[in-house]
């Protein structure tokens, strides 16, 4: 056989299957149209109450993967989620389980979970994609494209115009400070770090490609379809070769032992590093109180650089954190290598940068300098006051040093008939010398992260604009609730009892009206009554919140408005003689009901606030003129619009249509007319050879 | 016109053995360049990359017994040649299906080409049959 004939012809035979694939491709990419319908959501989301139902059982979602195979329609719409999703608005049932199940003076919080349903739309079980070429996908699931917000779409830049703390895509940091952190040296720019599991979906997922299809031929056809591992692979169990028992870890003897061998660094601070504290004993390492086999603060750990932390244990009130720092106040300082350290010989103040800490005690209402005179805790036989039970630390840092340390205390009254307390310590790191509380904070980047505060304004124009300008005050952008505190309402801004995203939570309380207000018509009494409540549940008449938890690009008619349908019917009667105050249909219950859905693309999760109202419940009450209290409620449900996250599949490897005149070539197109004479001679010569 | 039908089966049955022989030679080549692919960017279980060559490496040689087997029957109007061409299509067809189902790692390009050697069994096969009813035939005329 001649080699060159065999050549072409298997040449002849790639190009026949390369073909083939283009034909299956192109009858992929026809189902590929997308119509944007961005002005029917928003017109829509009004209603998206009334059309949400409570999510189905598990065989209803069969039912609807039937529908989805058989009916799928060739147009893709955008955001046909919503209008097929659909939920009733169930504040009433929901309150109405609450009651019976909670008790006044208890904040509730659940929560929110959500759950995906996988199920593929091919045959195949364990069909995965892994590709081994770096390609665009091809055919997408339908997804609902998010609105494009901000060319800087970084996953943790949760702050405006500061840098965010192991955030290598922030565009605010400068190259000084990304060179501090380590973490951004072998990522690049267009990853992000976040070392909390919860929220590894904000990183960039760049390199989620392997999970998805393909667009060209080549990353079509390279695609792995199918993987037959099995299931158990064996384990090779190496044997240990050598005992080496110092070259494990191992608990440490004593404090003592354990202070003594850490390394203390003058170079200039990374990520990581402990933070060096100037003692007139000499240098020290700054510590913090840590748990180790239990609930309660047992040991000690070092404050490290840039690294923020939640402590939370149980200690007895004599060793509080607060009184260890207390006792260093004015002849200690936080100090920081500097670049002519490293040459040095001694470690004092005048060879590192020190900055005093500024001690802050914070009651509920405000913040105001630590006197050693008026603010140093003391005790009575039956309780103690100024006693700290939650400790912040905010280090502000230029690079790699540390410009500006403050220690809050938040101080309370404790019982000495408590032998152990429980005490917080929070420790945050910030870039730049901007106080936090000045700076504007996102929600997330671009959707709204679970946890993080919902944003709203009550300006009817140029809302966006209005977040960005910090005069206007921080609480403006959030919406305040009442906390718990033995059972009465307190609303305070250091509470930071702020409506959260994802919370479902409720806040019951006991509010009382001081008797300052002389009633001379019952229905006025009511109104005020109901007007110092109304102040308490946190929203004024318009209220609009932003679909995103960074609202950069939004406009003004994307903010959702929320919406109050009640109307208030309230009136009174006072009846001199029992000293008695009837009122009737006052609010006593409120419930934020707020629906958002994830718009995700690929593996980010962007969540955006589609529809939010406020339900009010109403009741008769009769106050005695002594005691006019009330106990009100404030419920927040946030309902996940998104439809159950269904993953497809290619399910069609082998895809053919064959045109509609193929067997009867008289009844269409013209282009099927080479195909219907090749046929012929096909079998007019077939014909004469039988012949 | 039974010796025409004769010639007629069998020039089907030649074209199909006939290309075959090339796909398979294209078959050959590429499964191997896609073993070695595969072998340098996933990890594959214990021994199953040595196995797979292994069953792709006693495909190939049946194969080529096969249709040798089934040409030279076809050529020579001789019905025993092809009748164990006709039994080889079964391991043939076991181990092509083995590379389009059970195989570690499928890649897409391999569920199209295994398909269409699968397609050439088929038609083969289908033709063979018919060759050898054909033969049968003729002789019991002779």
């Amino acid at each position: 056989m001649n080699p060159i004939t065999y050549l072409c012809f298997t040449l002849l035979s790639i190009v026949i299957q390369f073909c083939l694939m283009d034909f299956i491709n192109e009858q992929i990419r026809v189902d590929n149209t997308v119509i944007n319908s961005n002005s029917t959501v928003v017109k829509n989301s009004s209603d998206i109450f009334d059309t949400i139902k409570q999510k189905p059982h598990a065989l209803y979602y069969r039912k609807d993967k039937n529908e989805l195979q058989i009916k799928r329609s060739p147009v893709k719409y955008e955001n046909e989620s919503l209008s097929e999703t659909s939920l009733t608005s169930s504040t009433e049932l929901v309150s109405t389980v609450f009651d019976l199940l909670y008790d006044e003076n208890v904040s509730v919080t659940e929560s929110d979970l959500v759950t995906d349903a996988y199920f593929t739309s091919s045959e195949f079980d364990n069909v995965t994609e892994i590709t081994f070429f770096d390609k665009k996908p091809s055919t997408e699931k339908p997804t609902v494209k998010p609105k494009k917000i901000s060319t800087n779409e970084c996953y943790c830049n949760l702050l405006y115009k500061t840098c965010d703390i192991n955030c290598c895509c922030d565009n605010d940091c400068s190259d000084l400070e990304k060179s501090v952190l380590k973490s951004c040296e072998g990522i690049g720019k267009d990853k992000c770090e976040i070392h909390k599991k919860d929220n590894l979906y904000m990183c960039s997922s760049h390199f989620s490609c392997s999970t998805q299809l393909q667009s060209d031929i080549f990353g079509y056809l390279f695609c792995i379809g199918k993987v037959n591992l099995p299931d158990i692979r064996k384990t090779i169990k190496h044997m240990p070769y050598a005992l080496d028992v110092d070259n494990h870890l191992k608990w440490h003897i004593s404090e003592k032992n354990r202070t003594n061998n850490m390394q203390l660094t003058k170079n200039r601070y990374t990520t990581g590093q402990p933070v060096l504290l100037v003692t007139k004993d000499g240098i020290h390492s700054l510590e913090l109180p840590m748990t180790l086999t239990n609930e309660y603060c047992n040991s000690k750990k070092t404050l490290k650089f840039l690294r923020n932390d939640n402590i939370k244990c149980y200690v007895k009130l004599k060793d509080l954190h607060m009184l260890d720092v207390i006792k260093s106040y004015g002849h200690t300082k936080v100090a920081s290598p500097k670049e002519s350290t490293i040459n040095s010989t001694k470690l004092d103040c005048t060879t590192l940068h020190c900055v005093n800490r500024t001690f802050l005690i914070c009651d509920e209402h405000r913040c105001t300098e630590y006197n050693n005179e008026l603010h140093e805790p003391s005790c009575s036989d039956s309780h103690c006051n100024n006693i700290g039970v939650k400790v912040e630390y905010e280090f502000y840092c230029n690079a790699s040093l540390i410009t500006r340390v403050i220690v809050k205390f938040h101080v309370q009254i404790i019982s000495m008939d408590l032998e152990y307390v429980s005490q917080e310590i929070t420790v945050k790191f910030y870039m730049g010398n901007n106080s936090i509380e000045s700076i504007i904070k996102f929600s997330g980047n671009p959707g709204y992260i679970k946890g993080l505060p919902i944003i709203v304004t009550s300006l009817e124009s140029n809302r966006t604009e209005n977040f960005y300008n910090t005069s206007i005050g921080k609480y403006n952008n959030h919406i305040l609730l009442p906390s718990n505190k033995d059972g009465e309402c307190v609303l305070t801004n250091l509470t930071h009892n702020i409506l959260k995203f994802g919370h479902n939570k409720r806040i019951k309380c006991r509010t009382h009206f001081k008797h300052n207000f002389t009633i001379n018509n019952g229905t006025d009494g009511c109104m005020n009554i109901q007007t110092k409540i109304d102040g308490l549940y946190g929203f004024s008449k318009n209220i609009y919140i932003s679909p995103y938890g960074n609202p950069q690009g939004v406009s003004d008619e994307n903010w959702i408005s929320l919406q109050n349908h009640h109307k208030r019917d309230i009136h009174g009667e006072y009846h001199r003689k029992d000293a008695n105050l009837i009122c009737y249909n006052l609010v006593t219950r409120i419930a934020f009901t707020i629906a958002y859905t994830d718009t995700n693309e690929a593996n980010k999760e962007i969540n955006k606030i589609i529809s939010a109202r406020v339900d009010s419940t109403t009741k008769n009450i009769s106050f005695s003129i002594e005691d006019l209290s009330i106990v009100i409620t404030i419920d927040t449900n946030f309902i996940d619009a998104s439809k159950t996250t269904v993953h497809e599949y290619i399910e069609a490897h082998f895809n053919f249509h064959l045109p509609k005149d193929f067997f009867y070539p008289s009844s269409s197109s013209k282009g099927s007319f080479v195909t219907y004479q090749n046929i012929v001679l096909f079998l007019c010569y077939f014909v004469l050879q039988i012949k | 016109m039974s010796k025409m039908t004769n010639v007629n089966s069998s020039l089907a049955y030649e074209i199909l053995l006939y290309l075959n022989s090339f796909y398979l030679g294209m078959f050959f080549v590429c499964e191997i360049a896609m073993g070695i692919l595969k072998a340098i960017n996933v990890s594959y279980p214990e021994n199953a990359l040595l196995t797979e060559a292994g069953i792709f490496c006693v495909l190939c040689l049946v194969e080529v017994v096969r249709i040798f087997l089934g040409r030279r029957g076809n050529l020579a109007s001789k019905k025993v040649p092809v009748f164990f061409s006709v039994l080889l299509t079964i391991p043939c067809a076991v181990g092509v299906c083995y590379f389009l189902i059970y195989q570690t790692y499928i890649l897409r390009l391999e569920y199209i080409w295994c398909a269409v050697m699968l397609m050439f069994h088929a038609l083969e096969l289908t033709f063979a049959i018919l060759f050898i009813f054909t033969v049968c035939k003729n002789q019991q005329f002779e």
